[in-house]
């Protein structure tokens, strides 16, 4: 009786762990040993295609990055398309929320064709607009001709302004979506008090609706950041990182340094420099939100 | 549903359910189908190809005669499936494009005739992979030492790096014992063996592929609007010379790049001018030459222009660059490449050989260069406005300040590599023997393939098979290939980088080709190149040197 309680009390304390092994040996086995394996593989001289035994050289793929000019311009380049991308989001994506906010016929079906864009896959979505901005054939550019006489080259002329357009296009819906939650989230006794009260559009906004609203917003931010910063699929179908590199975004780069010169160390530390960024910025954004 | 007779909220919420599961189910289902079937299935039966043949007679002074007639063929396997039962499957890996497909029609006669030679019924399964993907995708399988695909189509500056790497099967011991393989090496025009199928380039002791697809730049032109009286009769009272009219007026006439770019500027309008006695609706533009950032869009066609004008990339034999990329004669193709942007289309930056065929088939530009691989499309009447009034030419060449004319061009084309892991190497040459049988030539021929048996290419019957068949025959001989060193796509990418934002006017030539250099000299350096590849031997020549010299590669 007192062994069969034992194991018992064994197998309930047993129980929750195994219940959890599958998704640590999963996790493990799928991100964290890569993770290790590229942390490591970032201190070798090793080309994958090229085959041969990875060369040591600590933290000279490291050094050689930091030191490079090109990386840093990469680097500039892509904090101001996350910049300009998610301040336009969340400025268009707040204005979205507002007038979904208010009820009004066809409202459903609106929010469903608004947020249209998030289900389009990337890929699709930089074609597509690689057709839209074509300066031969596309309807910005024919527009451009009826209005003006002259085509309009915004891939080789406005090349910052296409990828940043694409971006606001497809996630602009995402910012509506969080923001229209937080919006839904404020009780409605304190908006019917707030009228009662007679307090100004910018005092309800400041002392009733920011309050509310503000973690989702934080969050919608924070996973937009650090989306934006690893954009690949969409500028490099669109643009290919050009004209010349003016659209080469680090994640462009570090695919061509793996998967098309097969640096596959170089590869792996430049990657790794990126996933320090993006963890210190969410840290920043984090903390900015629990102060708040 | 609610005794009033509406849809309660439970059952409408189940109903739903039992739809989007059944959707889904049907999905899977017909998802594994479909990829089952895709993955068994047999590649097409048919390819289709649409032929458009002008004869002209001369007339009277410079109008001439022209009657196009074009007819739509279809080119069947002779073979029915299931005749030869196979007792093996290996995979062919080809991009996705007419060749990949016609390979695989013609290879559906192999299980009998592998049957019949090595006793074993082998089946050729295709693996089309978009161009867009096929470089990644192989190098990766191959990179993991994957078994298959047996058979591989690699773009020519991919054979270093495949070879390098211990991915590719090195030829010459099976073709030091095969005779018939022996027989087949002297059949190839020179040029493509040297760029097609060796590694170092043109060095035979290492023949790592056959050609496949031979493929080269080629220039379409406006025949209407090159004959048109009045348009000859301004051109020449402008420019002091007539339009080149008939094929031997570009080719083997002298025609000059500058002359091409004469003829651009001449047949660029706007809308509401006019144009071969016709007022234009929209604008109009003189050419349409591949100037995209995409892989080897800007590498080829200036390739081409900085040939002529007596310039290589880099010395292949010491590895030096500086004096070469950035020197004079480069500067002076560089800028001429960037002079032909203002006669472009408005998306020129962006023009590959899609866009290159798609503003000729829309009847928007007078002259094109493309790859002769894509022009079947151009005189297919279903996708081209054109397709009756077009002509196919061999590209110009340029007269240098030393008085030599030069006619050099970019290649294109792949060759078929073996894959070093496979366990079928012996099926896959038996392959390779199959697909140079004269029959299977006639079909690869006859369907649009690009042949590269020089005495077939050579024939009457095969120069004037297609529109495109005679200029691609005689434009063989001339073809320049750039690197096929393991580090070939470092070095393109700068060339796509600096020369693109040359061409978008974000720095000058000079400067483009002086960061060129600086970043080559750098890869080079970084890969202790000659001396680390020293044991796959040398260049066969210094294509550097002949191509200064204006002497042909091949």
């Amino acid at each position: 009786m007192t062994s069969q309680a034992t194991t018992g009390s064994r197998l309930v304390r047993i129980f929750p762990i195994l219940l959890i092994l599958p998704a640590v040996a999963l996790v493990t086995f799928l991100v964290i040993f890569p993770l290790i394996w590229a942390l490591g593989l970032s201190f070798y001289s090793y080309n994958v295609i090229r085959g041969g035994a990875p060369i040591f050289i600590g933290v000279e793929n490291y050094y050689r990055l930091l030191n490079s000019l090109d990386v840093w311009r990469r680097f500039v380049l892509t904090g101001q398309f996350v910049f300009y991308a998610v301040s336009i989001e969340f400025l268009i994506g707040f204005g979205l929320a507002h007038l979904f906010y208010n009820q009004f016929r066809g409202r459903r079906l609106a929010i469903t064709l608004v947020t249209t864009p998030l289900l389009v896959a990337p890929v699709a979505v930089g074609i597509f607009h690689r057709y839209l901005f074509d300066a031969t054939f596309g309807i910005y550019s024919y527009i451009a001709q009826l209005i003006t006489g002259q085509p309009v080259k915004i891939l080789s002329q406005y090349p910052m302004f296409a990828i940043v357009f694409m971006d606001v296009w497809q996630w602009s819906p995402f910012m509506m979506l969080f923001i229209l939650a937080g919006l839904e989230a404020i009780p409605k006794h304190m908006l019917e008090s707030s009228e009662i009260d007679r307090l100004s559009m910018l005092a309800k906004f400041r002392y009733v609706i920011w309050p509310t609203i503000r973690p989702l917003v934080a969050l919608a931010l924070l996973f937009r950041t650090m989306d934006a910063f690893r954009t690949f699929d969409t500028i490099f179908t669109l643009t290919e990182g050009g004209p010349g590199t003016a659209t080469e975004v680090l994640s462009i780069q570090i695919y061509r340094i793996a998967f098309q010169f097969f640096r596959t160390g170089e590869a792996a530390a430049l990657a790794f420099i990126f996933l320090v960024i993006i963890v210190l910025l969410t840290n920043i954004y984090l903390r900015l939100a629990r102060r708040e | 549903m609610s005794r009033d007779g509406k849809i309660s909220r439970r059952a409408a919420l189940s109903t739903g359910a039992k739809v989007a599961t059944a959707a889904v189910v049907t999905g899977v289902v017909g998802g594994i189908a479909g990829y089952l079937a895709g993955t068994s299935a047999q590649p097409a039966r048919e390819v289709t190809r649409t032929l458009t043949q002008t004869v002209t007679q001369p007339g009277a002074g410079v109008q001439t005669v022209t009657q196009t007639v074009t007819r739509t063929e279809t080119v069947t396997a002779t073979a029915p499936v299931g005749e030869v039962k196979p007792e093996l499957s290996i995979t062919f890996a080809s991009p996705e494009w007419l060749p990949g497909r016609l390979t695989g029609l013609i290879a559906k006669d192999f299980p009998a005739w592998s049957k019949a030679t090595i006793g074993k019924a082998v089946e050729v399964k295709m693996d089309l992979i978009p161009w867009g993907a096929i470089f990644d995708r192989l190098s990766t399988v191959l990179a993991a030492k994957s078994k298959e695909p047996t058979l591989l189509i690699s773009d020519s500056q991919w054979l270093g790096q495949f070879y390098v790497g211990g991915h590719i099967r090195r030829l010459n011991d099976i073709i030091a014992r095969d005779p018939e393989l022996q027989q087949l090496l002297n059949r190839f025009d020179p040029s493509l063996v040297y760029f097609y199928m060796t590694y170092p380039q043109g060095n035979t002791n290492n023949i790592v592929g056959f050609a496949h697809e031979g493929d080269v730049l080629l220039f379409v032109y406006r025949y209407d609007l090159f004959s048109h009286p009045t348009e000859r009769e301004n051109f020449k009272a402008k420019y002091g010379y007539d339009l080149p009219l008939n094929y031997e007026d570009w080719y083997p006439a002298q025609l000059d790049w500058y002359q091409i770019r004469d003829i651009a500027k001449y047949f660029t309008r706007k809308a509401g001018d006019e144009l071969a006695g016709k007022r234009l609706e929209e604008d109009f533009y003189g050419i349409a030459l591949h100037m995209s950032k995409a892989y080897d869009a800007i590498a080829c066609p200036f390739g081409s222009i900085l040939y002529s004008h007596g310039e290589y990339w880099w010395d292949p034999e010491t590895g030096e660059v500086e004096g070469w990329i950035n020197s004079p004669r480069a500067r002076k193709a560089l800028e001429f490449y960037v002079s032909l942007v203002p006669y472009a289309p408005p998306n020129a930056l962006e023009i590959w050989f899609d866009e290159a065929n798609a503003v000729m088939q829309a009847g928007k530009v007078a002259m094109i260069y493309n790859w002769a691989g894509f022009l079947p499309s151009l005189f297919d009447p279903a996708a081209s406005k054109v397709y009756n009034v077009i002509r196919v030419v061999p590209p110009p060449g340029h007269k240098g300040d030393d008085g030599i004319f030069r006619r050099y061009s970019g290649i294109g084309g792949q060759p078929m590599c073996i894959n070093a892991y496979s366990d079928y190497a012996e099926e896959a040459l038996a392959f390779i023997k199959f697909w140079f049988q004269p029959q299977n030539q006639r079909k690869w021929a006859e369907g649009g393939g690009g042949v590269c048996i020089r005495d077939i290419i050579q024939t009457e019957w095969f120069r004037n098979l297609t529109p495109y068949n005679r200029a691609y025959a005689d434009s063989i001989p001339f073809q320049v290939d750039f690197w096929n060193v393991p580090f070939f796509f470092e070095m393109l990418t700068v060339v796509q980088e600096e020369i693109h934002a040359a061409l978008a006017g974000s720095i000058s030539p000079q400067a483009a080709l002086d960061n060129v250099a600086r970043r080559h000299k750098e890869i080079i350096e970084r890969e202790n190149y000659p001396a680390a590849f020293e044991k796959y031997g040398k260049p066969a020549k210094n294509v550097a040197q002949l191509v200064r010299q204006g002497l042909p590669i091949g």
